[in-house]
């Protein structure tokens, strides 16, 4: 007890000798309605595995560890008719703690674990806002969460910088909503306010345009949110719909398709380290595509496929098209060009969508840079997450040099690429947890926790829709497997890897993958 | 049962006076490099794995085989080729003061008696973009045809040469010329000869993973089969079945058989094979055309005898069926090595380096044993050829084997070292480096090539 007391002590003192523990995306919602059933939109149903998990790595980091809760920890943005604001507008102030009340209320056996954890040796919590509770930016909200939490000083805290920052400054976790084309991105974070009296929290436009979306997807089909990448889960549910022969997608939701829920994520690394020159597009010639670029980037047996091949007949598509910016035209051609390498190679990629099927076809080439030696796509990736890694420790105190940034939000977490790199013979200057956005480079580091509830795959949910349907499925037909990004104490330099904790057998454990 | 070769056809331009008796000695010495002795192409003549040389030893001496030469050569995987008195073989170095992916590959015309070099050609590649532990030089074999050899560079440049003296006939460049994307692991397919045609497995668009060019003058003849996978890294081959010569190819979609002159499919059997990874050549016995990979596992076709068509007689499960994984059980996975259909049989080395023998009819394992390699070891390959009721195998620990193939055994007659390990690998228990270089066998001399030399030893059997 002594022993344990002064490695805790010894610990806390040195952020490098804790545990940190990062879980994200649990979107803790309203709970079980009046009859006792689970609400449909309730994604978190796991209080007993959550709890499980939380005495696990206390035991396991010797009750010094950090555990950060990255983001989207509650859903704040459900809650019915109870909030005002318009389209661009959502709670204000007071709403949106009625909001939390609930949900606490609704998952209190998950406020007494993370009580309880953050009361135990020299363990700390601290919350993290994302695009989901960004409502937690607001004073009164924050106050009452840490209230709720009531673990003491210093215990709980929650990241009102829209972050957390390890004690050496060598850590930094965010919910990743912020970066690259982000929909849910709001413009003045992190304080997503508006003006006027009562202040009422902002609404990305990908949360404007899909929000609604989702509550209605959800009623019949229960998983559409629990398909990772985030917004995968809508193509297969817009082409279970009734109406979707003879439907047609609206022109933003297919760019935001296209756009905003890339995850690069899925593509193996171990081909090049960016000693590859990218292609050079042709802006021009894929302007000239005007709204047909959009449908040539959906793979003919995407689910949406007829559904833009409809709006693309119907005149809707180029106004959309003519309004893509070049970077944005840059990154969906990176990505097509991802999409037909894993396609002819039928690489088993992580999968946000089957290996197999039709090839895309590559956007126009300049005519310099046509030919196989071009295979680098990369650059859209490592241009977003550099750009946002400058802002961010642009951010931050002088003497903090973050070497690892931990996100969530795609609700996909990073593959390990030990096993790509043991094919490559090692050769290759590639992070084994994670990715750098400097290729060549071991740091900074960007790694994805995942989301720390029941998801699967694109290619999963085929798997299981061979002898069921979208709609019979529900949260607890998925994995029961959540992702989180661990560090164990270090010296140097942190080093991150996502774990996950799963079910084998009769026991619960953590490890390297989902079974 | 085996193929018809294709016939060589050499031109040769004489005076009318010693016509006659040019002609006949010229017949009798083609007679005798087309009977037995030349290995012209990717395993030899019509691509079977057979050397049918007589006055062979029968025991390879521990001590190793005698020395014929050695010359220096650059990286490369591909094997050489032998014909008329020449040995042709490819590699590659990266360009001084250079990034590493810049390359410049290299053909070698060579004396077969001496090992001197006659000639070379080079040209500039940029490796860009293949895998970078196995990016070291060209896969492909050359292919001779009479007064020409046909040589594959890794990213795709196709030159035909003279190989009197190395001079260019006419190039293509597969990227340029066809819009190919070369794949992961390099261009592997080695062009093969059938009549006029230069037929090449190219992973052009559109349409254009096969492409059959005259072979005098590169110009376009036919394309098939469209490119929406990796052209993959397999050797196409041709058959007589079903009262039809058949272009075979086993691509990463599936096994296709065309008819060579035009191009028109045949029959295709679908079958995705995982990263491409389609690399041992198919092989054909009778009525059975089997092919294997380590992700996709292994398909038994049968062929009809009474037209172009082939159905699948059986399958065995690969490393990408749902529930697989290295280790489960399997028929025949083999990753590189090209097994042997001999009889009513199937003999071939898996995915970890065992070797197996299988019935040719179900598939069902007889047997396996890790004598051939000594080692359990991923991705372990040999290379069989067949000479008489034996087989010598190059395995890729640098030995050459000779050996007796039957269902009750694996039967070993003696093995000797033949050339250094130098090639890449990363995987390998018990040597860092590995041979995946298929040997060639010519008037009674094996000639193999690692990453340093060129080596022809003696086979001969001492009079």
């Amino acid at each position: 007890m002594i022993v344990a007391a002064v490695v805790a002590a010894a610990a806390q003192a040195q952020p490098g000798g804790r545990t940190m523990i990062v879980m994200s995306d649990l979107h803790m919602g309203n709970g079980r309605d009046a009859s006792g059933a689970w609400d449909r939109h309730e994604d978190f149903r796991w209080a007993a595995e959550f709890t499980g998990f939380l005495k696990a790595i206390d035991r396991e980091g010797r009750s010094a560890v950090d555990l950060v809760m990255g983001g989207d920890t509650f859903d704040l943005l459900y809650g019915g008719d109870d909030c005002g604001g318009g389209n661009d507008t959502g709670c204000s102030e007071a709403e949106a703690i009625r909001r939390l009340d609930r949900v606490l209320t609704a998952h209190a056996a998950e406020v007494a674990a993370i009580k309880e954890f953050a009361q135990a040796g020299a363990n700390r919590v601290a919350f993290v806002p994302g695009d989901a509770d960004a409502a937690l930016l607001f004073p009164g909200v924050r106050r009452r969460l840490l209230a709720a939490m009531a673990a003491g000083a210093d215990r709980v805290t929650l990241g009102g910088e829209g972050f957390w920052l390890s004690g050496d400054g060598r850590v930094l976790v965010e919910h990743g909503h912020q970066v690259g084309f982000s929909a849910h991105r709001f413009d003045n974070w992190p304080l997503p306010f508006s003006r006027g009296t009562p202040v009422r929290l902002l609404r990305p436009w990908g949360e404007q345009l899909t929000s609604a979306l989702y509550r209605r997807l959800e009623e019949t089909f229960p998983i559409v949110d629990n398909v990772a990448v985030l917004g995968a889960g809508l193509k297969p549910a817009l082409a279970a719909e009734p109406t979707a022969s003879t439907a047609t997608i609206d022109p933003l939701l297919l760019k935001y398709l296209m756009l905003t829920t890339l995850s690069w994520q899925q593509f193996r690394m171990e081909l090049d380290d960016g000693d590859v020159e990218p292609p050079v597009w042709n802006i021009e010639a894929v302007r000239s595509q005007r709204g047909a670029f959009l449908v040539a980037g959906v793979p003919e047996d995407d689910p949406i496929r007829p559904l833009a091949t409809r709006a693309l007949a119907d005149g809707a598509l180029d106004a959309v098209a003519q309004g893509l910016s070049d970077e944005e035209i840059v990154t969906a051609c990176d990505y097509r060009a991802a999409v037909r390498r894993a396609r002819r190679r039928f690489e088993p990629v992580v999968s946000q969508f089957p290996p197999r099927g039709p090839a895309v076809t590559e956007c126009p080439r300049t005519t310099e840079t046509r030919g196989a030696l071009f295979d680098y796509f990369w650059r859209s990736r490592d241009a977003m997450f550099s750009r946002h890694v400058d802002e961010m420790t642009r951010r931050l105190p002088r003497d903090a040099r973050p070497s690892v940034f931990v996100q969530g939000h795609t609700h996909l977490a990073d593959r390990s690429q030990a096993g790509a790199n043991m094919i490559s013979g090692g050769l290759l200057k590639i992070p084994m947890e994670g990715f750098s956005p400097i290729r060549g480079q071991l740091t900074p580091l960007v790694i994805n926790a995942g989301a720390w509830q029941r998801t699967l795959t694109p290619v999963q949910l085929d798997r299981l829709l061979t002898d069921r349907t979208l709609a019979s499925l529900q949260p607890d037909d998925l994995p029961a497997c959540y992702s989180f990004v661990e560090i164990p104490p270090y010296g140097d330099n942190p080093a991150p890897r996502v774990r996950y904790w799963r079910q084998d057998g009769d026991q619960w454990a953590a490890g390297a993958s989902c079974r | 049962m085996s193929d018809r070769a294709p016939s060589p056809t050499p031109k040769v331009a004489l005076g009318s006076a010693v016509r006659v008796c040019l002609i006949a000695v010229l017949a009798l010495t083609s007679v005798i490099r087309v009977s037995a002795d030349d290995w012209p192409e990717w395993r030899g003549r019509g691509r079977l794995g057979v050397w049918a040389e007589t006055g062979i030893v029968d025991r390879l001496p521990a001590s190793g085989l005698r020395v014929s030469w050695r010359t220096p050569v650059h990286a490369g995987y591909a094997g050489p080729a032998v014909a008329g008195g020449r040995v042709f073989v490819t590699d590659a170095q990266p360009t001084e003061g250079k990034r590493a992916h810049q390359m410049i590959e290299r053909v070698s015309a060579l004396d077969e008696a001496t090992g001197r070099v006659l000639w070379t050609h080079e040209w500039q590649a940029n490796y860009s973009g293949l895998q970078l532990v196995y990016a070291i030089g060209p896969r492909a074999t050359p292919t001779v045809d009479g007064d020409r050899v046909y040589v594959l560079g890794t990213m795709g440049m196709l030159v035909a040469l003279d190989v009197s003296d190395g001079r260019v006939v006419w190039e293509k460049d597969y990227v340029r010329d066809f819009d190919a994307q070369v794949p992961t692991w390099g261009m592997a397919g080695a062009p093969l000869v059938d009549g006029d045609l230069l037929i090449c497995l190219v992973g052009g668009e559109p349409d254009a993973k096969l492409v059959a060019l005259d072979k005098r003058s590169g110009k376009e003849i036919w394309r098939a089969l469209p490119s929406d996978s990796e052209p993959g890294y397999n050797q196409p081959i041709i058959i007589e079945a079903g009262g039809a010569r058949q272009l075979i190819l086993f691509h990463p979609k599936g096994i296709s058989s065309l008819d060579p002159a035009t191009g028109r499919v045949y029959w295709e059997i679908p079958h995705s094979v995982q990263m491409g990874i389609v690399v041992a050549t198919p092989i054909r016995n009778g009525p059975y055309l089997f092919v294997t990979s380590q992700y996709g596992g292994a398909r038994m076709l049968k062929l009809a005898d009474d037209k172009p068509a082939a159905t699948v007689l059986w399958s065995g499960p690969g490393e990408q069926d749902p529930g697989m994984t290295h280790d489960t059980p399997n028929t025949l996975n083999s990753v590189i090595s090209t097994p042997v259909l001999d009889g009513e049989y199937v003999y071939g080395i898996d995915n970890d380096g065992l070797l197996r023998c299988l019935a040719a009819e179900t598939g069902k394992e007889m047997w396996k044993t890790d004598a051939l390699l000594k080692e359990h070891a991923m991705y372990g390959t040999a290379f069989f050829v067949r000479n008489g009721d034996r087989y010598f195998i190059n395995n890729d620990r640098g030995e050459l084997v000779m050996a007796k193939l039957s269902p009750s055994g694996f039967q070993e007659l003696s093995r000797t070292t033949l050339i250094e390990p130098t090639h890449p690998y990363v995987r390998r228990r018990q040597s860092p480096t590995v041979h995946w270089s298929h040997a060639a066998y010519a008037n009674r001399h094996i000639v193999v090539r690692n990453d340093n030399e060129i080596v022809r030893l003696s086979l001969a059997a001492e009079p």
